[in-house]
């Protein structure tokens, strides 16, 4: 049986020592436990579910076939999440030069919120939703006012909850770099929040 | 003790910095929280809504099942298994292959940099591979890449005119 997420912690190191060695099929601990993050991951750069998914296959795959090239006491998490990062770079490219003009708006209507949603975030009354709903409003505003670099590493910082090595690791940026974007995100931010209270 | 601090309720701004520590880092509680019960509910009221934002961008992706997510696991492990690729483990001998290459490229070199008149063209090259960096800190890929996901995001925005004219402005960061 694979070992999951709610088990004890896994040597990674040891387990792809043996998947190296032959040990193939326990590749799949990897998948069971990194293909949620690595789709989301995708998915806040390519806003689009099938190309999340796909982005993600192909990750997975590329770790696979280059697992020679993992360097033995690094983080196997952060090595795929670059790896899927320059997958999405590509095919931003690719999707810039081939689809220009043809982006459909992704997300319309998703970001409303949906009794779904309302479901799974239950809160105590309609007061303090109807608060939690305005915060939003004004965080996704302020968040609209970061460039694209900003935005992104606010993303995986506040929101994938990354750490600014992890990073910094996986955009092959600087952590000095990282915390300066970090940095200027914030202070962009409240500079908006503050333009919003006039 | 700082009384005008203490009283004084937290900005939206000052909450903000709270939920979303620019450093990344928990900052130090203001001590005006410990007794404010609304500035520590607002507080609390912020980093879900930033929960909760990041949440919605995830769109369909945020709102899976287990079963959802176990289906697409299974689709990965499929295509891992389709590929008929075994992890590559030569990396050692890789670096062999690379080394002996270079060492060999050196050799080869060598009679060549003795006779030639103009070293100044390899100091040339190296330096212009070196020296990049702009002015703002950011390297040519760095502004690429910005370049790149500005364009990305403006695109799954459905922003544009249809002339293309204004998605490659830059933004000075």
């Amino acid at each position: 049986m694979i070992p999951r997420e709610t088990q004890a912690p896994v040597d990674e190191g040891r387990l792809i020592r043996e998947i190296r060695a032959g040990r193939e099929e326990l590749f799949e601990y990897f998948v069971r436990q990194y293909q949620r993050k690595i789709t989301r991951i995708a998915y806040r750069f390519l806003r689009d579910e099938g190309e999340a998914d796909c982005a993600a296959q192909e990750s997975f795959l590329r770790a696979y076939q280059n697992l020679g090239d993992f360097r033995e006491g690094a983080a196997f998490e952060t090595w795929l999440t670059r790896i899927c990062i320059n997958w999405c770079k590509d095919r931003l490219k690719r999707r810039r030069l081939v689809v220009y003009f043809h982006q459909a708006p992704v997300g319309e209507g998703e970001d409303a919120a949906s009794p779904e949603d309302a479901a799974a975030h239950p809160s105590p009354g309609p007061e303090r939703r109807a608060a939690g709903k305005e915060i939003r409003e004004r965080l996704g505003h302020a968040l609209d006012t970061l460039s694209p670099r900003q935005r992104s590493i606010f993303v995986m910082k506040h929101f994938e909850e990354m750490s600014i090595p992890e990073i910094a690791e996986s955009t092959g940026l600087d952590v000095g770099t990282v915390k300066s974007h970090l940095f200027r995100a914030s202070h962009k931010i409240r500079e908006r929040l503050s333009a919003f209270r006039g | 003790m700082d009384d005008t601090g203490a009283e004084r309720h937290l900005t939206d701004e000052e909450i903000f910095a709270l939920a979303a520590p620019a450093a990344g880092e928990p900052e130090a509680l203001p001590r005006h929280l410990a007794h404010c019960t609304a500035c520590g509910r607002t507080l609390q009221e912020w980093k879900t809504a930033l929960h909760e934002l990041g949440d919605e961008e995830l769109g369909p992706v945020g709102r899976r099942s287990d079963e959802e997510w176990r289906a697409a696991e299974d689709v990965t492990l499929s295509v891992i298994r389709r590929s008929g690729r075994r992890p590559s483990s030569r990396r050692a001998f890789r670096w062999a292959v690379g080394l002996a290459a270079s060492l060999l490229l050196v050799a080869l070199a060598m009679p060549w940099r003795t006779r030639s008149a103009s070293p100044r063209a390899g100091a040339g090259s190296a330096i212009a591979s070196t020296s990049r960096g702009p002015e703002d800190g950011l390297s040519a890929a760095d502004r690429d890449d910005d370049a790149l996901l500005r364009d990305a995001a403006y695109l799954a925005q459905g922003g544009g005119d249809g002339t293309g004219a204004d998605i490659a402005l830059e933004e000075s960061l």
